[in-house]
């Protein structure tokens, strides 16, 4: 894994911890939350997800 | 942003950063993009890092440095919109408090945000630029 550290910053005991099943769930409770909404965005004819919030 | 931000580390190609809320104790702190269903929307999630290695996102840490610790998360999005900047940011709070906070520092920081992103809001169904005064239920931010 290559690691940029910009400054100093002392980062303790965080990596390893990088597999954790509980960040899955966080991450997989947002998704589901944030996929609904793009799913209910209405959009105009034509009209990408992308490119109607540009 | 006005407001003073962190150092952080940049871990796992721009996907993952680090860094540590100095306040009444030390809390890391890690902010996780991942891709979601649709193409180039990213989702961001902030969390703590817990002494027993689990991760929070709904800890009230009540650290003194709310301020600084969002000003943070600003800065490492603009970063991660700059490494990537066809990607769409898009975020809410994992509780409703949350989300509420997370709109107070965006309507604090519209201004100056605006310059270089367009900040929308999910109100109504829809994706709106942001305006203060609305409650939405989630945020989105790409490079203009």
């Amino acid at each position: 894994m290559k690691t940029m550290v910009i400054k100093q910053v002392k980062i303790h005991k965080i990596s390893k911890n990088e597999n954790s099943k509980n960040l899955e769930e966080i991450l997989a409770k947002k998704a589901t939350i944030l996929n609904n909404i793009l799913s209910r965005a209405k959009l105009s004819e034509n009209d990408s997800l992308q490119k109607s919030l540009r | 942003m006005k407001e003073p931000s962190y150092d952080y580390a940049i871990l796992n190609d721009n996907l993952r950063f680090e860094f540590n809320s100095i306040g009444e104790s030390t809390i890391s702190k890690m902010v996780i993009f991942q891709e979601i269903d649709f193409e180039n929307f990213f989702q961001i999630a902030l969390v703590d890092v817990l002494e027993n290695g689990t991760f929070d996102d709904k800890i009230i840490s009540d650290n003194g440095d709310r301020n600084k610790v969002l000003a943070t998360v600003f800065q490492i999005i603009s970063h991660f919109l700059n490494i990537y900047p066809e990607s769409t940011v898009l975020f809410t709070g994992s509780t409703p408090s949350r989300t509420r906070l997370y709109q107070i520092a965006i309507s604090s920081e519209l201004e100056k945000a605006s310059e270089l992103f367009n900040v929308q809001g999910f109100h109504n169904s829809s994706f709106e630029s942001f305006s203060k005064g609305i409650n939405y239920e989630a945020f989105s931010i790409l490079k203009k």
